[in-house]
């Protein structure tokens, strides 16, 4: 079975998984996206759904009723821990978002605010909801921010090529999901938000700056809370190992987790101290 | 005759490269299936709403209905049992 059909039967089945169970979610990327945003047919490596939050929980549920298996968890994804992975016997792995990095309002008002406005698109022959196209815009132009791909179709295409009402709409979403530093970033206007709390990552993020310590530092700052850091600066210090079982294919020994925790550390031990110190020092009040 | 749809829970991916090719699969589980050639030619007239299938396979094939109508009924049918079409109602 070619990919390309294995990621619409993927988008269909869980389609009508959610349907089954009461669960609201919306097909992001790959083949759900406008037709108008696109200029070829779009070569994805896995379906990608955004949840209603609330209803993640019950769609995990359902899908290892039916055959998937979650490969990496929420917290064993991104440092956004903005989504988990599913895998199937046969077909593409599906990315269940419960939030999307770059959009910074409370992940259930972001979701109604797309949910409300939904369309409905043609996966292999099933509805399926997608986002209003203003939103898709906004969708693709900060993954390719966040990949630091400025130059990639999704921005030309989302944002250069699109007309001043149209640019209009999608600021106007960005405006209701608390994105406008995110979208800044692929936009190139990012500078308009110097001092902004995500700026600094977002600046790290999409120059595609290849220090993974002036990641940390700026991902540990971009956190909301002094908790939220501490977490956000451990995570990128402890190897993951369920990462770590999928790239060996198989269990790491306490020996390999041992040398990754200690390669990783010292790589960044002297950045990653410096950076909660700072953090704290900052944050002390919140 | 006997017209057929698509079930509501049969996903379908058509592929026009060279010979038709139909990929489907129940929904949610599957399994996928592939149909090629002719029998891709046959589920497509089908779920087209062709009155007569066996005529419009024999037309595309060059043959004469009456050699190939049984076994063209024989695979409406099978598809049918399995799942990947249904019979129209209306």
């Amino acid at each position: 079975m070619p990919w390309s059909v294995g990621i619409r039967f993927a988008h269909a089945a869980v389609q009508v998984l959610a349907d089954d169970h009461g669960v609201d979610l919306l097909h992001i990327k790959g083949p759900a996206v406008d037709e108008s945003l696109l200029d070829h047919e779009r070569h994805s490596i896995d379906a990608d759904v955004l949840v209603r939050p609330a209803h993640v929980g019950r769609l995990i549920a359902a899908m290892h009723e039916h055959g998937w298996r979650t490969q990496y968890r929420f917290e064993d994804g991104s440092a956004f821990e903005h989504a988990s992975t599913l895998v199937h016997p046969f077909l593409a792995p599906v990315d269940v978002h419960r939030r999307f990095p770059g959009i910074d309002a409370d992940a259930e008002v972001a979701f109604e605010r797309f949910w409300e406005e939904r369309h409905v698109a043609d996966l292999a022959g099933v509805p399926c909801a997608v986002p209003p196209v203003a939103a898709q815009r906004l969708l693709l132009i900060i993954h390719a921010a966040r990949a630091g791909r400025l130059n990639h179709g999704d921005i030309s295409r989302g944002w250069v090529a699109a007309s001043e009402a149209e640019r209009a709409a999608v600021v106007e979403v960005a405006d209701a999901v608390a994105a406008r530093v995110a979208l800044a970033a692929g936009t190139g206007h990012l500078d308009e938000h110097i001092g902004a709390p995500g700026y600094e990552l977002w600046k790290v993020l999409s120059t595609g700056d290849p220090s993974k310590a002036h990641l940390w530092v700026a991902r540990v700052r971009a956190a909301p809370t002094r908790r939220a850091a501490l977490r956000t600066a451990v995570r990128l210090l402890v190897p993951n190992r369920q990462r770590m079982e999928v790239s060996l294919g198989r269990r790491p020994t306490r020996r390999e987790v041992v040398g990754a925790y200690f390669s990783r550390s010292r790589r960044g031990a002297r950045e990653f101290v410096s950076t909660i110190r700072a953090t704290v020092r900052e944050r002390g009040g919140r | 005759m006997t017209t057929y749809s698509i079930p509501a829970r049969v996903a379908h991916v058509v592929r026009h490269e060279g010979e038709p090719q139909v990929f489907l699969m129940r929904l949610p589980d599957g399994p996928p299936v592939v149909l090629e050639g002719t029998g891709a030619t046959i589920w497509l007239l089908a779920v087209d709403g062709v009155d007569d299938v066996a005529a419009a396979v024999a037309d595309a094939v060059g043959e004469c209905r009456e050699a190939i109508a049984d076994d063209v009924e024989a695979y409406l049918v099978k598809l049918v049992e399995i799942g990947l079409l249904e019979v129209r109602s209306d």
